[in-house]
């Protein structure tokens, strides 16, 4: 045993000092990097220069450009009472043109201004710019005279009100007014009799949109319904009786022919959904059957069901012209996008045109319900 | 020193992976393989009509040689499907329609990913033209895409794109992981655009495989429920991986014990171990028995391969083994290493592309260590004790396996387990235990459900038993050395090391030792080299991470990472983690980037405006117009990010740079957009979305 270890231990001379040599390179090699770290300092960077750079340049970037510069040029200031004064005088004021025009508005729409602080809550009107108005804002007292809270510039009056019988059926805007309710409520309330809505019930008041239920509470014992008629499906269906003021909805409608007004005189169809109708009817190149009308955005079931008896359906004035349409063309059409469009040119290319509905078959991107949709767009 | 006779198959693999090697990495392009091969093979053939002088005798190995380098260049790019004239990217147009069948189970991730066998391309069911090629489609979720499976046929029509490269440096390679498979497109259809036409269209036995698997599987979660025991037992005993969780795989990874989670060579190895040892058992004197017993354990390993989903891995690994199960039939005296060459010759022959796959590389060079070093390493120390010799034994498994297989492996997963041999020990009984349970269970399902019942418990208990064990192990200190990145160069010193030690096991020379000396030497220059680069690195990364920016100043070895403020650090990690490792960064600063103030010895931060080194670099978030300016600032870099509202002529006013970058936080339709005034204004850019991420040297 100790031989054999002796054996193992032992190297030649030649051995020893190749090994010894080799090991030294390897011990030198590894400490490399530690003694390299050692005397290798990289440089420091002086940033002063910049730092004076970037100072300048912030400084400089906070003044704004040329064109804008006159809005906030000290002017000559004088008193004014925001509720009467011109958009000019705003102006002269220092106020933008824009801003003026927002003022303006505000007070058209019944805002008023009751104390200097009001002035504060018009969109746009920055902080400085107030806090070199405000102490030239004058408000008369009479106008000021109802103090109140702040989100109350909608809601009723405060003033005490005796409310008395009426019938909503009837009632005129003044009346209306007498019982305190805002002017956006009765013109809410006038526009749905003007397009044939009848009070049955007094519970059909409280369905008026922006009618507050504390008001209706007020209200209902005041309420005179003349003539409730019982509720069946067809009254609902079938155009309201003659006691209507010129019921509109007598004449019956071209659905592509009418225009946004025309479609306002249906009852359920406001002015937004009248420019949807219309925009969507441009889209398309004219609704092919009355039923489309269900696509266009957010009109519900109930008043498509209502207003299908006085719609016309007419022939469509627009049709895409498959084998030579373009791109965009076919991808603006609701029933086609870009990734449709796409195939379909591709096919044109490669095939040659489309000879009928029957080869529109051929691409699976569309389905044959799509393709039945489309059919009466297509021209070949 | 090496007996050739022994093993001639490792002769010929030697050629035909250089071979293959010339050709992956077109170190010799244009090389007319398939001709010089024609000739070799003609010449060969004489020298068996003439006596080649003494002096000669090495020409004929030599051609030969020559012959089986050219197989593997000429194979390599053979299989390489796009050379097919009938590949479907030569012969569909963009509207065809490409009808393929589902090749592979599919995989969700945010898409389903199918992998398609094409079949057929063309408009409609008249003009179809036969195709061939594999496509990997990415279909949206639906329910509908969820009931696909092996065998359907499917109908698409949506454009193919071949997949990106990497966007940042040292980033996953998805492309490269593809071109293994043999994908080179991929297609991106959303629900209009695919139809399922037929369903059981594939293999029959691989789809009766598959659905026995499924079965299964139902049957395996009917014992165990969902929680990681199940996860893990299907893993093991199925192959199926889809649901470990992030835990449990960061848990195996980081304690060594991977190779147990993904069926391959282990598992494949441990049912040859137990068939061999049950037919061991029958000593029968019947004259066919030996071949018969051949047979049996050849069924069995291609049994456990179809039963695990056939996943290219299992395959391999049977085939390997079915190689050296032959070979230990025919001669008993023929070396282990032969049978292991021949079988790797026959899967590269088929496969080249596996040469190049992590699984294959590992496999291999694990049971090679094994082999070669585990019967050294146990006959060192006797021990009597059956249960500890047992322990013994598997301690030297483990240890040879790693000897061979850890520089590939630093490599690769840029960490080294230091408790492998103990959760080695865990894991590979715990292996055999649940693999054994596991089948039985499955087997009983059908004969006596309540020993089925019975044994589910069992194997639920060993499985939660050795996944605790795994997960006590992980909380041991210094188990795992991490951030560690060698390059090409110290790989192949590390394996010239192995080499080394391996002759030195076989014989003790001198100079032997010192060559190992020399290697060693060469391997500690080169790290030393790679470290004094790393101290002296000034280097600035702009990543290229969609949705976000990040930014990384590397100074040293010392790191500044700039980020804006929604990106996670997981999210960072995947995109950074591999670069910071490749380029040394020990110590890491993160910040979000342009808001805070710091002056540093070589590098400032004043909100958006920054130095490194002596380049600048301001990033801008906000509008400028309006504002006036009355003279530019100077800097380098402009690093647009969060889709400012900004016009390139407004940026010519406030500043005087040399590129604007933008980052892949910006929306494409406003790269494209700014895109088009540079190319107007004659503005020199970048965009990372595109390009990928930029990388800055400070030191020019």
């Amino acid at each position: 045993m100790k031989n054999i270890l002796k054996d193992y231990f032992y190297y030649t001379k030649a051995e020893r000092n190749g090994l010894l040599i080799l090991l030294f390179l390897l011990l030198a090699l590894i400490s490399l990097p530690t003694i390299y770290a050692y005397f290798f300092k990289p440089k420091k960077i002086d940033f002063t220069a910049y730092q004076k750079e970037i100072t300048a340049f912030t400084n400089r970037q906070k003044k704004p450009d040329a064109p804008l510069a006159h809005v906030s040029k000290p002017r000559a200031l004088f008193s004014f009472n925001p509720n009467t004064a011109s958009v000019e005088e705003f102006t002269r004021l220092g106020l933008s043109e824009k801003l003026a025009q927002t003022i303006a508005n505000y007070r058209n729409k019944g805002g008023q201004f009751r104390e200097a602080k009001d002035f504060k809550v018009i969109y746009g009107l920055k902080a400085e710019d107030y806090d070199r108005l405000e102490p030239y804002i004058t408000i008369p007292k009479q106008a000021a005279r109802s103090k109140l809270p702040k989100n109350t510039r909608v809601k009723t009056k405060p003033r005490e009100i005796s409310p008395f019988p009426f019938d909503p059926n009837t009632a005129d805007s003044t009346t209306l007014h007498r019982l305190g309710l805002s002017s956006r409520t009765i013109r809410i309330l006038l526009n749905y009799r003007a397009k044939g809505g009848r009070f049955r019930a007094k519970e059909d008041l409280s369905r008026i949109y922006g009618l507050h239920q504390e008001d209706y509470q007020r209200l209902a014992p005041f309420l005179q319904i003349e003539t409730p008629q019982p509720l069946s499906p067809k009254t609902k269906i079938s155009p309201p009786s003659k006691a209507q003021v010129t019921s509109p909805q007598k004449t019956v409608i071209d659905i592509n022919q009418a225009t946004a007004k025309d479609w306002q005189a249906l009852r359920g169809i406001g002015p937004s959904y009248s420019k949807r109708i219309v925009q969507y009817r441009n889209l398309l190149g004219g609704f092919a059957n009355v039923q489309q009308l269900t696509e266009v955005y957010g009109i519900p079931d109930s008043t498509m069901q209502q207003i299908q008896p006085f719609l016309k359906s007419s022939p469509i004035f627009k049709k895409i012209p498959i084998n030579t349409a373009d791109k965009k063309t076919m991808a603006a059409h609701p029933y086609l996008n870009y990734k449709k469009a796409q195939v379909i040119i591709n096919y044109r290319q490669q095939h040659g045109p489309f000879a009928d509905v029957e080869d529109l078959k051929k691409l699976i991107v569309l389905s044959p319900k799509e393709i039945k949709k489309l059919q009466p767009y297509l021209s070949f | 020193m090496i007996n050739w006779r022994e093993s001639p198959f490792v002769r010929l693999l030697i050629p035909l992976i250089a071979g293959m090697l010339l050709a992956y990495f077109e170190l010799m392009p244009g090389l007319p393989a398939f001709t010089i091969l024609l000739g070799l093979l003609l010449v060969l053939p004489l020298s068996s009509f003439f006596s080649i002088p003494f002096g000669w005798r090495w020409a004929f190995g030599l051609l030969l040689n020559l012959a089986l380098l050219t197989t593997g260049y000429q194979l390599t790019q053979q299989h390489d499907s796009r050379q097919n004239t009938q590949h479907y990217s030569r012969l569909a147009s963009p509207s065809d329609y490409l009808f393929g069948t589902v090749s592979e189970a599919p995989r969700l991730r945010n898409r389903l990913q199918v992998i398609l066998d094409i079949e057929a391309t063309g408009v409609q069911a008249q003009q179809l033209k036969a195709a061939t090629g594999r496509l990997a489609a990415y279909l949206p979720p639906t329910p509908q895409a969820q009931q696909l499976r092996y065998g359907d046929r499917l109908l698409l029509s949506a454009p193919i794109h071949p997949p990106l490269a990497p966007k940042n440096p040292k980033a996953f390679d998805y492309r490269a992981y593809l071109y293994l498979q043999n994908i080179h497109y991929q297609i991106y259809p959303d629900t209009s655009q695919w139809q399922l036409l037929d369903r059981d269209q594939g293999h029959p036995v691989l789809a009766t495989a598959l659905r026995l698997r499924r079965l299964a599987l139902e049957r395996l979660h009917r014992h165990l429920g969902y929680g990681n025991e199940y996860a893990i037992v299907a893993a093991l005993v199925l192959g199926d991986k889809r649901h470990l969780s992030e835990e449990v795989r960061n848990a195996y990874a980081d304690t060594g014990a991977m190779h147990v989670l993904a069926v391959s060579g282990l598992h494949v190895g441990l049912i040859y171990l137990a068939l061999a040892w049950l037919l061991s058992r029958l000593r029968l004197s019947w004259r066919f028995w030996a071949v018969v017993k051949t047979l049996l354990l050849l069924l069995g390993v291609w049994a456990f391969a179809l039963f695990t989903g056939a996943s290219a891995s299992v395959l391999r690994a049977a085939s390997m083994f079915s190689f050296i199960i032959i070979g230990r039939a025919l001669q008993r005296q023929s070396s282990v290493y032969n049978s292991l060459a021949a079988s790797a010759f026959c899967l590269l022959c088929f496969d080249p592309y596996l040469l190049f796959e992590v699984g294959f590389q590992l496999s291999y060079l694990a049971v090679t260590g094994i082999v070669f070093f585990q019967a050294r390493i146990y006959k060192l120390w006797y021990i009597e004790n059956k249960m500890g010799d047992y322990l013994w034994q598997l301690l030297t498994v483990g240890l040879a396996a790693q000897l061979t297989t850890f520089p590939l492996s630093i490599y690769y997963f840029h960490q080294f387990p230091l408790y492998f041999w103990l959760s080695g020990l865990i894991v590979v009984p715990a292996a055999m235990l649940i693999l054994g349970t596991g089948v039985l269970v499955l087997l009983a399902e059908g004969i006596f459900p309540a020993l089925a019942t019975l044994l589910g418990k069992v194997l639920l208990g060993v499985t939660w038993l050795s996944n605790s064990l795994i997960f006590l192990l992980l909380k041991l200190p210094g188990g795992l050395i991490g951030g560690l990145w060698i390059g090409l160069l110290s790989l192949l010193l590390l394996y010239l090391l192995v080499v080394v030690l391996m002759l030195l096991v076989k014989q003790r020379k001198m100079r032997i030792l010192l060559a190992g000396m020399v290697i060693l030497g060469l391997l500690v220059g080169q790290l030393s080299r790679s470290n004094i680069l790393h101290q002296q690195q000034q280097q600035l990364t702009i990543y290229s991470l969609t949705g976000h920016s990040l930014v990384d100043y590397f100074d040293g070895q010392r790191g500044l990472s700039l980020h804006s403020s929604q990106l996670t650090e997981g999210k960072a990690r995947w995109v950074s983690m591999n670069h910071r490792m490749a380029r040394g960064i020990d110590h890491l600063e993160r910040r979000p980037l342009g808001q805070d103030t710091v002056v540093g010895e070589r590098c400032l931060l004043q909100g958006p405006f920054m130095q490194f080194g002596e380049t600048r670099m301001v990033v801008v978030d906000e509008t400028l117009r309006g504002a006036s300016v009355v003279e530019p600032l100077r800097t380098d870099y402009l690093l647009l990010c969060d889709n400012p509202w900004i016009a390139m002529k407004d940026l010519q006013r406030h500043y005087n740079f040399r590129q604007v970058v933008f980052d892949a936080s910006n929306s494409r339709k406003k790269r494209k957009i700014w895109a088009e005034q540079c190319h107007q204004l004659g503005i020199s850019y970048r965009d990372l979305a595109e390009e990928g991420a930029l990388i800055i040297d400070l030191k020019e």
